[in-house]
């Protein structure tokens, strides 16, 4: 090959790779834009820990959480209407930050933060009370309805062994307001809620 | 269920105890949907429940069983499928016709009543045999159907046509999710790797016919080498282990770009360039395979450190002055070899390791510790921009791990006062700020190298002289320093810039991948590789543009030199063991899901 030809090619070629690059480096955005619209996809209905279940919103009245939703449960988390909470209830008689939960030997345990309403199987769950939800417990909030399932999608179909049950207060120490736990009451706020049920309890004796 | 339903509206009332009591009052009476929204509407609390559950399973059922059945079977499928809904009717299916009686008309809506049309109306076209109706062509009822089943994209529209809106919205959360676990590389890295393959071919023979005058074994050896390498880590290596295949791509598009340039000005060391290649490949997979393995890091990190200082000694006791640091070792029969750049991984690892599993600075002091060690040896060594990266990418996983402001802040304060008495001790780190601020002070000597490599990216232009065209031997370590100033030369600014956006879409899909890892520890190491191959690049680049002072770093997988290119393939299996951690933890979760 000659010097003027090897010119031509070689400038020939330095055109060709700088589009190819170009085309390269195009190619790699939009790669990267379709892999992240398919992960915010897929992700939208897998929490990022991990499911324990979830709840399946059997009737409601808002638009934003039509019958047959299914709202993915981690293994521990919150539970309100906002965004930031692991299950998030975008339903108006919903507290921000309504519950706090956690699994325990197959079980969610289910503390209320807040008087919203909860009823667990007809049992209405007060702040501080401790709700231990089981496989098909019916959870209600004023016309929302929505039902636990525990464990894979195999499980779907099993019916509960054991009812759901409601009990009252049992918090341990380590629970009361030092912080541990996502979403653990403050003191400010078991004190309120103390000061409520005692006043409550008055008024009942009086 | 088929007929007019009633339509109840809600209103609650609180009782004298406060207790909210809801009543239902009969408004009107419409044609029942299978709708969810509106059985929900209906009746809010009582009768939703059993409908919601089973329009769920309906959905899914006919989802999973479209996803399963193979593509050659629809007509099975559809005897099955029809089989089971004539079963499923009350009479037998003699009352809504044959077996079309598509879902609609059993929810009692007109439309669906006007197409359940019975095949014993239909003439059937003579001497030929009857074709069963899918119930997926359930919308163009059985006036029309079809002579055979259509295949391909068609085929998968007509299905989906006849789908409602649930059954498509489910379908396709069922599509995305066998995307998201699925392993092949997609149509965009293909064309990336193929881009590449092209590219290097062509560099490769025009480097030939530059330097040899025409293509010879050592050319066709190395296209033989290098081009299947990396189509294979591309396109095949995806396939058989989680790694991400665009890293992959891009790392061997930059790997590919270092030996043709390497090759068209120095054929000897882009050979010996395509080797490291091959080596760096290998010690790639075993890092990505080792790392999703690897459950206790304690032990190894120890290990790691301990050897870490070890190799940092070696070149104090055995090591050679080049360049003004003492970094190199040589080693019989081997060559040389420079400790610093495999000490980076160890640095890496001791710091993400040490700041995932502690939270205050006094029990992260080992690390800290361990890397104030590894800088005062590089400071001995006086490789001073090696030292910069570790401390910068120590700064920055510390930032990224405790978000202390303060505290970083302090540091950045150190390094600092460590620059300005660096600065103070060593006389050739005083000479290169002085050629920084004004390398014409001294042209022919100490500014040299840095006038060079400026004149070398002013006579590319835009588009470049041509490869192998130029005086990229004018520039002292044109091969390892300055191969930026080269690849600008011959093939011009816009390619130098789009290298460079290569880079950055090589660190942004690293961020990606770390954002995606739910452990600390993994989040911190891909940090500590994507920190170290940034500032490392940054340096050389800004250095050889005559942003800050030149620093004698290589450029991450286009220079010359097995340490560095052995160092950033490691780094870079350390990505994509990351990446298949991640890649495992999502596997679970849809499984789960």
């Amino acid at each position: 090959m000659s010097e003027a030809w090897y010119r031509v090619f070689s400038m020939i070629f330095g055109y060709l790779s700088a589009a190819m690059l170009a085309f390269i480096v195009l190619l790699a955005g939009r790669k990267m834009i379709s892999d992240r619209n398919l992960w915010r996809r897929v992700h939208k209905g897998i929490p990022q820990a991990g499911s324990a279940g979830r709840l399946v919103v059997l009737s409601a009245g808002s638009r934003r959480l039509p019958a047959g939703r299914e709202i993915f449960v981690p293994y521990e988390g919150t539970m309100g209407a906002a965004h930031s909470c692991d299950v998030h209830i975008p339903y108006r008689k919903v507290h921000l930050r309504s519950a706090f939960f956690w699994m325990e030997k197959g079980e969610l345990h289910m503390t209320a933060l807040h008087r919203d309403g909860f009823v667990v199987d007809d049992v209405p769950v007060e702040p501080g009370d401790e709700a231990i939800l089981g496989d098909g417990a019916v959870l209600r909030v004023g016309e929302l309805k929505m039902v636990l399932r525990l464990g894979g999608h195999t499980d779907m179909g099993r019916e509960a062994d054991v009812g759901p049950y409601v009990t009252t207060a049992r918090r341990s120490s380590a629970r009361r307001g030092h912080g541990e736990g996502i979403g653990a009451p403050g003191r400010g706020e078991i004190r309120r809620e103390q000061k409520l049920r005692t006043k409550k309890k008055k008024d009942e004796e009086a | 269920m088929p007929g007019k339903a009633p339509v109840y509206k809600a209103r609650f009332r609180k009782n004298s105890d406060g207790a909210v009591k809801a009543s239902y009052k009969k408004i009107r009476e419409e044609e029942a949907k299978p709708s969810g929204k509106t059985a929900a509407r209906r009746n809010p609390i009582f009768d939703a429940e059993e409908q919601v559950t089973k329009a769920r399973e309906s959905v899914r059922t006919t989802a999973a069983a479209r996803l399963k059945a193979p593509k050659d079977e629809p007509a099975k499928r559809t005897r099955q499928t029809a089989a089971a809904k004539k079963a499923a009717q009350p009479d037998g299916g003699k009352a809504a016709g044959n077996r079309t009686a598509p879902k609609r008309a059993a929810a009692g809506t007109t439309a669906a009543k006007k197409q359940t049309v019975s095949r014993e109306n239909i003439k059937k076209p003579a001497g030929k045999k009857e074709t069963p109706v899918s119930p997926v062509y359930k919308d163009e009822g059985a006036k029309k159907r079809p002579q055979k089943a259509p295949a391909g994209r068609a085929a998968a529209k007509k299905k989906t046509a006849s789908l409602t809106r649930g059954e498509k919205k489910q379908m396709a959360v069922f599509r995305d999710r066998k995307r998201a676990v699925s392993r092949r590389p997609g149509p965009e890295v293909t064309l990336i790797a193929l881009l590449t393959a092209v590219f290097e071919c062509l560099g490769l023979l025009l480097g030939a016919a530059n330097t040899q005058g025409g293509a010879d074994t050592q050319t066709l050896m190395l296209l033989c080498g290098v081009v299947p390498l990396g189509l294979a880590t591309s396109l095949l290596l995806p396939r058989v282990m989680p790694i991400d295949a665009l890293v992959m791509a891009l790392t061997n598009f930059l790997c590919g770009l270092g030996v043709v340039i390497l090759y068209t000005v120095s054929p000897d060391r882009g050979v010996r360039q395509a080797m490291f290649y091959g080596v760096g490949t290998l010690a790639m997979i075993v890092v990505a395979a080792a790392v999703p393995r690897i459950r206790r890091w304690r032990g190894l990190t120890a290990v790691s450190m301990l050897l870490g200082i070890g190799a940092l000694l070696l070149p104090l006791a055995f090591g050679e002055w080049q360049g003004g640091a003492k970094n190199w070792v040589s080693v019989p029969f081997f060559g040389s070899f420079q400790p610093s750049e495999l000490v980076k991984l160890a640095i890496i690892l001791a710091i993400a390791y040490s700041f995932s599993a502690h939270r205050t600075v006094l029990q992260m002091m080992p690390a800290i510790l361990f890397a104030g060690a590894c800088l005062a040896l590089l400071m001995f060594q006086r490789d001073l921009g090696t030292a910069l990266i570790y401390y910068m990418t120590t700064l920055v996983l510390f930032y990224v791990a405790c978000g202390n402001v303060p505290l970083t802040i302090l540091g950045l304060g150190g390094g600092a006062g460590a620059a300005v008495m660096g600065y103070r001790m060593f006389a050739h780190v005083k000479v290169r700020v002085a050629m920084w601020r004004n390398p014409w002070s001294d042209p022919l000597d100490k500014g040299y190298q840095i006038i060079q490599a400026l004149l070398a990216i002013g006579s590319g232009g835009l588009f470049g002289v041509g490869l192998g065209q130029g005086t990229p031997d004018m520039i002292p370590a044109y091969y390892n320093d300055c191969i930026f100033a080269v690849i600008c030369e011959q093939m011009g600014l816009v390619f130098g810039l789009l290298v460079l956006a290569v880079y950055v879409m090589l660190i942004l899909r690293g961020g990606t991948i770390i954002a995606r890892t739910r452990r600390s520890f993994d989040m911190l190491l891909g940090c500590g590789v994507l920190a170290m191959l940034a500032i490392q690049t940054l340096m050389i680049v800004g250095g050889v543009i005559k942003m800050i002072p030149l620093t004698g770093v290589t450029m991450p997988f286009l220079s010359y030199g097995g340490s560095s290119l052995l160092s950033c393939m490691a780094m870079i299996g350390v990505l994509h063991g990351i990446s298949a951690r991640a890649q495992e933890d999502l596997e679970e979760d849809i499984l789960g899901a």
